[in-house]
C-alpha cells in the first residue's frame, strides 16, 4: 500500500526548520539509489514546461532541509500509465503547463486507483483568478478550483468537491512555520504581507479528501518561487500585488476602461476587480463595502521574500506529503 | 521487411486502401484539433458608440480633476490616494500631477507619487523624468529603493538622442547628440553606490550598465566587500568591465577563501578566462576547493591558459560531471569549457557523457563527439544516438544528418526503418532521397502504411521528389488519405509537375469540389493558367 509507503519515508525526515541557510554543497551529490521520484505530468509532444529548474530546485532544498531523500529530477510523463503510477506515491501537475488538460478514460481510471490506494497529487497553478488572464503567471488567492479543474475530478469523484483548507492544517506548519523574515520588506506593505496576503505562511489551498486523506492539493502557482541556481540566487523575479487604502468615494466614482471581474474569497463572498485597458488590474471592491487600489510592488527584498515564502510552502507540502 | 516490386504494394493499395491508411472514405475536413477555452470577459470587446467614448472621456477628465483637487488637501491621506489613483491613468495630465506631488512634504505622498510614475509611465518628456530620477536622493529609503530598482524602465525615458541642426559654410547639417546624464543626477548616482541601506546598493550596482556612466575600480573594491553578500555577488558580474587593480585582487583571494559557496562557484566562474597572474594564483588555490564545481572550473580555467594539471585532473572533471543530475548555466559553462583541455582529453570527456543520466548534458556530448572527424558523415558513429530514448538528444542528429547530401548506405536506412521512433522512421524515409528511384522503391513499402503521418509524408516526399516510376499515381490515391497534411503533400507534389499533372488535379477538383485542399489546388491551378 501506499499509504504505508509513504509512512516509511517519512521516517526519514527530521523534524524542525532549524538547517543552515548557506547554500550546501550536497546539491551536486546525487541522488541515493532508494531516492523518492517524483512523476511531473506534462501533456505536451516537446514536454516543454512552464519553470523547469523549479520542481528539482525544491527536491535539492527538501534533500538538504528536511533530510529527505528525493530524486531531484522528477520522472516526466506525458501519460498516467498504470506502471509510473504503481511505482511512485507522489504525483505533480503544474496547470499552467496546460490548461486544457484531458485524460484519457484509461487515465482516470489510473488517477483513480493511485489516488484510492495512497497516491498524492499535487496541482499547482489548479487555482487561477479569471482576471489573471491565460498567459501570465501571477499568483492569486483566489478561493475556487479551475473550471477544467473540477471538470476533470469531476470525472474521477463525482461524489467529492474540492474543499478549502483552514489556515490551522497542518500543511502550513508541519515543517515551515510562519513566515519568512520580513525585515527587509519595505514598511508600506509589510503589514498587508503579514496579516492578509500570506497570514502565518497560509495561502488559499483547497483539498480534495479521500477516506479522510488529502489526496488531491489544488494552489495558486507556487512553482514560479521554487528556482534557485547554483550560487543560492532565486530564477525567477516575483512581484506583489498588495491591496492599499484609498478613499473609497474616489475609487467608486473613478474612470475604469477595462472590464470588471469576480474573485472568491475565502469566506464565499465575491470581490469586484476593475481593470484599465492594457494594464494590470486597478482596484477592487470587497463584499464589506470597502474599496482599495491594487499596487504592484517590486525589488530585489520583495522576490526574494517571495520565493523563500514560496519555497517553504513547496517544502510543506511535500513534507505533509510523506508524513500524513 | 522490404518489397522488390512496389506495384505489390499499389495492388494492395488500391485493393484494400482502408488496411493501408486507416480509411477508405474521403474527409471532407482536415483534422483540426480546437483547444478549449474559456470564454474570458478579457476577449469579449466592443466597440464603443461615439456617445460612450465621449461620456468615458468627460468621466476620465472628472477622476483626473478631483484627483488634482485631492492632492492640494490638506488632508494627507487624501493627497496619498490621489497619487494612487493617478498612476492608473496613462495620460500627461496625470504624469503633470504627480510630477508636482514628488515635493510634497509627506513621504507617504512622495512614495505613492514615485511608485505611480514609475508604474504608469505617464511622464513623456526627458527633463520631466530626469526630475523623477532625481528622487533617488530623497532621504527615504523607499523611495531611494524603488527609483534604482527600475532604473532600467527609466533609462529608456531618458536615454533619448537629440537632433540638432548646424550650419557649416553655409550649409545646414544635422547632428545627433548623445544624452547624458547631468551633474545633479550623478553625484546621486554615486551616492547610492555608497549607501546606508544595502538594497539600494545593490539595486545601483546592479542597474548601473544602463547609464552609460564609467565605473570606479574603488568603488568596486568596496562593494566586493560588502556586508551584504548579494552585493558582492552583483559585484563578482561587473569585475570584467574595468581593470583589476591590487586592491580588487586581494578582495577576490578573500573571498575565494570565504565560507560562502556560492560565492566561490560565482567568483572562478567569473574569472575564466582572464590571463592575470593574480587570478591564475586564486584559480590554482581552489584546485583544492572542497567544493567539486570550484575544484573543476578552475581547473578548466588554468587548462586554457596552457597550465599543465595532474593526470588525474579531467577523471575528476568526468567523475564530477558524471554525478550531477541536473543541468544549469554553470554546468552548461563548465561543460562548454572542457575543449580547453585539448583534443585528446575533450574528446575522452565527451565520449563518456554520452551515456550521462541528464539528456541535455547527454545531447550535447554526442553533439562534440561527432565533430570530432566530421562524424555528422559517418553513419556508424551517429546510429546510436538515434537509439537515445529522448526526443531531444535524436533531434540533434536527426536535425544536422537530414541534410546532408552524402548518401547514407541502405544497410543503415533499413535498421532506422525498423526504430521504434517515428521521427527515426521519418529521417529514413528523407535520407532515401539521396539514392536511387530503385533503391527508393525497393524500401518505400513499410514507410508507405507506417501509423504516423509524418514517417508517411517524409516517404511521400521523397517519392515525388525520386520519381519513381508510377509516381503520380501514387500521389494521385493520397489526395484522399485521412490525413490533411499528407493530402497537401500529395497536392503540391503533382503542382510541382504542372502541367503533366493538371488532369488529374482537375478531376479531382470537380470530384471533391467542397474538400479544403480542393480550394487550395484550385487556387493554385488559376495561378499557373
Amino acid at each position: 500500500m501506499k499509504s504505508n509507503f509513504l509512512k516509511t519515508l517519512s521516517l526519514i525526515i527530521l523534524c524542525g526548520a532549524g538547517a543552515s541557510d548557506s547554500f550546501s554543497q550536497s546539491s551536486f551529490l546525487p541522488a541515493e539509489p532508494d531516492a523518492i521520484r517524483v512523476i511531473q505530468l506534462v501533456k505536451s509532444d516537446t514536454l516543454s514546461r512552464r519553470y523547469p529548474d523549479a520542481l528539482p530546485s525544491l527536491l535539492r532544498e527538501l534533500n538538504e532541509k528536511a533530510n529527505v531523500k528525493f530524486d531531484t529530477q522528477p520522472l516526466m510523463v506525458n501519460s498516467l500509465t498504470q506502471e509510473a503510477l504503481q511505482e511512485n506515491a507522489l504525483l505533480y501537475i503544474n496547470f499552467d503547463d496546460k490548461p486544457d488538460l484531458t485524460l484519457s478514460e484509461e487515465e482516470i481510471q489510473n488517477l483513480r486507483t493511485f489516488l484510492n490506494s495512497g497516491g498524492f497529487c499535487y496541482i499547482d497553478a489548479g487555482i487561477k483568478a479569471e482576471f489573471i488572464g491565460a498567459n501570465r503567471g501571477h499568483s492569486f488567492a483566489n478561493w475556487t478550483v479551475r473550471p477544467e479543474v473540477g471538470a476533470l475530478f469531476e470525472k474521477i469523484y463525482p461524489e467529492k468537491t474540492f474543499r478549502p483548507l483552514s489556515r490551522e492544517h497542518p500543511i502550513f506548519r508541519c515543517f515551515y512555520q510562519g513566515l519568512p523574515n520580513g525585515e527587509d520588506l519595505p514598511e508600506s506593505i509589510r503589514d498587508f504581507v503579514e496579516n492578509e496576503k500570506w497570514p502565518q505562511g497560509t495561502y488559499s489551498f483547497l483539498g480534495l479528501h479521500v477516506e479522510d486523506r488529502l489526496s488531491v492539493l489544488v494552489t495558486p502557482i507556487i512553482a514560479m518561487g521554487w528556482g534557485k541556481d547554483e550560487t543560492g540566487n532565486w530564477i525567477s523575479p516575483i512581484s506583489f500585488r498588495i491591496r492599499e487604502e484609498a478613499e473609497d468615494a474616489r475609487l467608486q466614482s473613478a474612470s475604469y476602461s477595462g472590464p470588471k471581474f469576480e474573485a472568491s474569497r475565502e469566506d464565499g463572498l465575491n470581490d469586484i476587480i476593475y481593470s484599465q485597458v492594457g494594464q494590470l488590474p486597478g482596484w477592487v471592491e470587497e463584499p464589506n463595502g470597502r474599496w482599495r487600489i491594487f499596487r504592484y510592488h517590486s525589488g530585489n527584498e520583495i522576490s526574494e521574500y517571495a520565493n523563500s515564502f514560496y519555497t517553504r510552502l513547496g517544502v510543506n507540502i511535500f513534507v505533509y506529503a510523506l508524513n500524513y | 521487411m522490404s518489397f522488390s516490386n512496389y506495384r505489390k504494394y499499389l495492388l494492395l493499395y488500391f485493393t484494400f486502401p482502408a488496411l493501408l491508411i486507416g480509411q477508405n472514405t474521403l474527409p471532407t475536413q482536415p483534422r483540426v484539433t480546437i483547444p478549449r477555452t474559456s470564454v474570458s470577459r478579457t476577449s469579449v470587446t466592443r466597440t464603443q458608440t461615439p456617445e460612450e467614448a465621449r461620456a468615458a472621456y468627460q468621466k476620465l477628465q472628472e477622476t483626473i480633476k478631483q484627483a488634482g483637487v485631492d492632492l492640494k488637501s490638506k488632508d494627507e491621506n487624501l493627497r496619498e490616494s490621489a497619487a494612487k489613483l493617478l498612476g492608473k491613468y496613462r495620460t500627461s495630465q496625470a504624469g503633470e500631477l504627480l510630477l508636482a506631488a514628488l515635493s510634497d512634504q509627506s513621504v507617504k505622498v512622495r512614495r505613492a507619487a514615485v511608485h505611480s510614475l514609475v508604474e504608469a509611465m505617464s511622464l513623456y518628456s526627458v527633463d520631466r523624468n530626469e526630475k523623477l530620477f532625481a528622487m533617488l536622493g530623497d532621504p527615504d529609503v523607499e523611495i531611494r529603493r524603488k527609483i534604482s530598482a527600475s532604473i532600467p524602465t527609466l533609462r529608456s525615458r531618458l536615454f533619448l538622442n537629440r537632433s540638432v541642426t548646424i550650419t557649416r559654410n553655409g550649409k545646414p547639417y544635422t547632428q545627433t547628440i548623445p544624452y547624458r546624464l547631468p551633474p545633479n543626477l550623478q553625484k546621486a548616482i554615486h551616492a547610492c553606490l555608497d549607501d546606508e541601506d544595502s538594497i539600494v546598493r545593490l539595486n545601483m550596482l546592479k542597474n548601473y550598465i544602463y547609464l552609460n556612466l564609467p565605473m570606479d575600480a574603488a568603488m568596486l573594491e568596496r562593494r566586493l566587500e560588502d556586508s551584504d553578500r548579494n552585493v558582492i555577488d552583483v559585484a563578482l558580474d561587473r569585475i570584467r568591465i574595468l581593470p583589476r587593480t591590487p586592491g580588487i585582487y586581494e578582495k577576490l583571494k578573500k573571498i575565494a577563501q570565504g565560507e560562502d559557496v556560492g560565492l566561490r562557484r560565482k567568483l572562478i566562474t567569473s574569472t575564466k578566462g582572464l590571463r592575470e597572474p593574480e587570478i591564475h594564483n586564486i584559480q590554482r588555490d581552489r584546485l583544492k576547493d572542497p567544493d567539486p564545481f570550484v575544484r573543476n572550473m578552475s581547473a578548466v580555467a588554468l587548462a586554457s591558459a596552457g597550465e599543465k594539471l595532474p593526470e588525474s585532473v579531467p577523471q575528476d572533471v568526468v567523475d564530477f560531471l558524471m554525478k550531477v543530475d541536473f543541468t544549469n548555466s554553470q554546468i552548461m559553462s563548465l561543460l562548454y569549457s572542457l575543449n580547453e583541455f585539448g583534443e585528446p582529453t575533450a574528446r575522452k570527456i565527451f565520449t563518456q557523457l554520452t551515456q550521462h543520466r541528464t539528456s541535455r548534458i547527454r545531447s550535447y556530448a554526442w553533439q562534440r563527439v561527432l565533430n570530432y572527424d566530421n562524424s555528422w558523415t559517418n553513419p556508424k558513429v551517429w546510429m546510436p544516438v538515434l537509439e537515445d530514448t529522448d526526443k531531444q538528444v535524436r533531434n540533434m542528429v536527426i536535425g544536422v544528418v537530414g541534410g546532408n547530401r552524402v548518401p547514407v548506405p541502405v544497410d543503415y536506412i533499413e535498421t532506422l526503418i525498423e526504430s521504434e521512433y517515428p521521427d527515426v522512421r521519418a529521417l529514413a524515409g528523407r535520407l532515401l532521397v539521396r539514392h536511387t528511384p530503385e533503391i527508393v522503391e525497393e524500401w518505400m513499402f513499410d514507410l508507405l502504411i507506417d501509423d504516423d503521418v509524418s514517417v508517411r509524408r517524409s516517404i511521400l516526399q521523397t517519392i515525388a521528389s525520386a520519381k519513381v516510376e508510377d509516381w503520380d499515381s501514387i500521389m494521385e490515391k493520397s489526395l484522399s488519405d485521412e490525413d490533411f497534411s499528407i493530402q497537401r503533400t500529395a497536392a503540391y507534389s503533382l503542382l510541382a509537375n504542372y502541367p503533366a499533372s493538371k488532369p488529374t488535379l482537375e478531376k479531382f477538383v470537380s470530384q471533391n469540389p467542397t474538400h479544403p485542399v480542393a480550394a487550395d489546388i484550385s487556387g493554385q491551378l488559376k495561378q499557373r493558367q
